[in-house]
């Protein structure tokens, strides 16, 4: 089979997020935007006879900001000089010279900007391009690219703004409807699974059951924390996150009463001068507690099923 | 209708004597460094061709506006296309249903927007599972259907190689290798609780 040869070049490098990046690359005829969730790539084609210009602005000058960032970097390293264990002198040079580190990268890499991407529907941000530096090199490269197809404007030809029929620079760009995916029902079925383990766990102690609940709670919440971010400009369901930031006070009493009854087992034992092991399971917790935890899961996970529904 | 040309930093109006300017300029509004280069397409007011009226009734119409003058037809389905209607991709005139039903199928590569890399799916499903342990059990089953599955699914359109396959498909053995040992290690223990 013929090797398959991409008609991409890259324009500049990754510009990357927490939750992915995004790269600019060219085409013979078109730029290519790509976001990355990591798992999914999105692309935003950009025909190169249709670009009506670059706009490239420097921001705001963060040099104080960095200076005091690399002041106060220096003084945390400084700190492994009055601390007497190696391990707080190792821990505290090895911070400090990791935050010194990235103050002097970002100085390095010189003064931010944005870029603009403008052509008669649409104005694009270019997320890649966060430095003068890399601006500069892309401008040439495009300019010499989209001058190829479209030719150069002459200084007499830029037209007058009167004459352009614009809208308004602070008209907001429409809304483009997401749908809110099925996060929330998931995070609701995962807390009566959870229940059910409870409970399994209750009439069958030493199954060990229990032992994948820390896991699964952890699941929770990670599940939480995605749905509350990927909420805002996509879900317009109410109740159901009312649901979950209850949760979030049930799973911070949970795992405050479990690290209670773990303290309170710890102590009773080292009160009788018992010698015990570490005990991963919720045998520690108490079957009162355990119901609680199960029946506040059973109630938010049935109530947040039916609110979903209903109001989706 | 055009957008105007604005600054970046606060949005503010750049006028046309700002623009394709080699000395540095600064934005009216917040006084930052603003470079405009503006290109041809700018002079454009609108975008696309616009239909022709019927001259004459032995003229053919569009299949979509029987009111206006068919220049082409679509090089999936046949059928008569105006100026409004025709969708030039990658040097084949398409209707807008085409175009659409080429979309959901991904037939048109170029006006692809977006595409699953199931290669990463397979690599994050053979190692994130192992973080919490017994995942894994579930995970590294699902790591190796993904890349025997997906193994001739069409990857990103830019350069990519298929190494996350094989490193999914490695890790995912070894993780299955690994659970294998442990059940026959847990079997095959002497038996202290059971003999208890």
């Amino acid at each position: 089979m013929p090797k398959r040869t991409s008609i991409y070049r890259r324009l500049t490098g990754r510009k990357r997020t927490l939750a992915g990046y995004s790269q600019l690359w060219l085409a013979p005829d078109h730029i290519l935007l790509v976001k990355s969730s990591r798992l999914v790539e999105h692309y935003q084609r950009f025909a190169l006879a249709d670009i009506q210009s670059l706009v490239i602005t420097t921001v705001v000058d963060r040099t104080p900001l960095e200076i005091g960032a690399a002041g106060a970097a220096i003084l945390w390293t400084l700190i492994a000089l009055t601390v007497t264990s190696l391990f707080g002198k190792i821990f505290f040079v090895v911070t400090g010279a990791i935050g010194i580190a990235l103050v002097v990268i970002d100085l390095a890499r010189g003064p931010r900007c944005r870029c603009h991407l403008y052509t008669a529907v649409s104005r694009e941000l270019l997320a890649p391009v966060g430095r003068v530096r890399t601006a500069q090199k892309l401008l040439i490269e495009l300019r010499k690219a989209i001058e190829a197809i479209q030719g150069a404007l002459p200084a007499d030809r830029i037209p007058l703004e009167t004459q352009r029929p614009v809208l308004p620079f602070d008209a907001p760009p429409p809304e483009v409807p997401q749908p809110p995916g099925y996060l929330p029902e998931l995070l609701f079925g995962l807390f009566l699974a959870n229940a059910a383990l409870l409970l399994v766990d209750i009439r069958f102690p030493h199954a060990q059951i229990s032992n994948a609940l820390f896991t699964t709670v952890f699941g929770e919440i990670v599940i939480i924390i995605f749905a509350l971010m990927r909420r805002p400009g996509r879900d317009p369901r109410r109740i159901i996150y009312g649901v979950m930031i209850f949760s979030i006070v049930c799973i911070g009493w949970d795992a405050f009463d479990l690290g209670r009854s773990f303290f309170e087992v710890v102590t009773e034992a080292a009160r009788r001068g018992n010698s015990i092991a570490y005990d991963t399971s919720l045998n520690v917790w108490g079957q009162r507690r355990a119901l609680f935890a199960a029946g506040w899961r059973i109630a938010a996970g049935g109530f947040g099923l039916l609110a979903s529904y209903m109001e989706r | 209708m055009a957008h105007a040309i604005c600054c970046g930093t606060c949005s503010w109006p750049i006028p046309p004597e700002a623009w394709n300017r080699e000395d540095v300029v600064r934005c009216p509004g917040c006084r930052q460094k603003v470079e405009v280069v503006a290109f041809p397409a700018i002079e454009r007011t609108r975008a696309g061709p616009l239909p022709e009226a019927l001259a004459a009734d032995t003229e053919a119409s569009c299949f979509y506006h029987a009111e206006s003058r068919a220049v082409v037809p679509c090089d999936q389905c046949g059928r008569f296309l105006c100026g409004l209607c025709d969708l030039e991709i990658d040097g084949r005139h398409l209707c807008p249903v085409c175009f659409q039903s080429g979309l959901v199928s991904n037939q048109l590569e170029v006006a692809e927007t977006s595409r699953p890399m199931w290669d990463s799916i397979a690599l994050a499903t053979a190692t994130l599972p192992v973080l919490l342990f017994w995942p894994a059990i579930i995970g590294a089953p699902t790591a190796l259907y993904f890349v025997v599955r997906r193994w001739n699914a069409p990857l990103s359109i830019l350069p990519r190689t298929r190494i996350r396959f094989y490193l999914a498909a490695l890790f995912a053995l070894a993780e299955i290798a690994g659970i294998v040992f442990l059940v026959w290690a847990i079997v095959r223990l002497p038996g202290r609780t059971r003999a208890s």
